[in-house]
């Protein structure tokens, strides 16, 4: 029997627990191993690019020499770089977004695309209740998030995921209303 | 895997191109202390290798963690 929340995925070709997406820039599935690296990863991309861009304003402002006097490798590097840092703070902090909203509801991504043809018991046994009416794992914002970055908190920028948590194949759930 | 590689070089690739944008942190620094202390300067330099390192770590702990279910418990059918 397949275990809640695993699904195949056809570009590697296996089934991954609490499969979120396939993720072309790592080259793997992202699933309840590796989901909270992702975040982190993605979080860090984040601080990392604003820095730069707060770094570049300060040089190109308060500098050594003007614009003008600068040389166009230098300038053409400079701008290049700048180009490609806001387009990747901009992919960036949308998939930041996007993640902090799926952690707060305890959704998958790949659950969120397919929320109306996934389907749930409802308070009748013989009821079935789609995803986007109710959400069997949403167990508050706290514990969603407890339930992807573990209760320590000392150990939430640990990229391992805290296996007193990490269930994979059994996942609490919540009563219908 | 030979076709997510260009994305992973991406991936990886912008953020390095970053690094050797350091230096240019405490060029300010040099030129207007006024505005722009050294010691921020170099603890934002300090800060921004800090962040740099653990981008690479999350990056490797992810793309070599696998979530494969086990095939005890999804039986190929």
């Amino acid at each position: 029997m397949r275990p809640p929340r695993a699904h195949h995925c056809s570009k590697c070709g296996q089934c991954s627990l609490r499969l979120d997406h396939h993720c072309a820039f790592m080259g793997v599935c992202v699933g309840a191993r590796n989901y909270k690296a992702f975040c982190l990863f993605l979080l860090h991309a984040f601080i990392l690019s604003s820095t730069m861009i707060l770094a570049s304003y300060a040089y190109w402002h308060w500098g050594n020499g003007e614009a003008s006097e600068r040389h166009w490798a230098v300038s053409c590097f400079f701008w290049t770089e700048n180009v490609a840092l806001c387009l990747g703070e901009l992919f960036v902090g949308a998939m930041v977004f996007v993640h902090c909203l799926l952690v707060a509801v305890n959704v998958t991504s790949l659950e969120r695309k397919k929320g109306a043809a996934l389907y749930f018991p409802g308070t009748n046994p013989t009821e079935q209740v789609p995803l986007t009416q109710h959400n069997p794992y949403d167990l508050g914002p706290d514990q969603n998030f407890v339930s992807v970055f573990g209760a320590n908190p000392f150990l939430v920028f640990w990229p391992y995921p805290d296996d007193s948590q990490l269930q994979g194949s059994r996942f609490p759930t919540c009563p219908p209303p | 895997m030979g076709r997510d590689l260009p994305y992973m070089v991406f991936a990886l690739g912008t953020p390095g191109a970053s690094v050797l944008q350091l230096q240019l942190l405490l060029e300010p620094a040099r030129s207007h202390p006024e505005l722009f202390p050294v010691h921020f300067a170099q603890a934002m330099s300090l800060f921004h290798t800090f962040i740099f390192v653990q981008l690479v770590w999350t990056y490797i702990v992810a793309a070599t963690t696998s979530s494969k279910a086990s095939p005890a418990l999804v039986p190929v059918t």
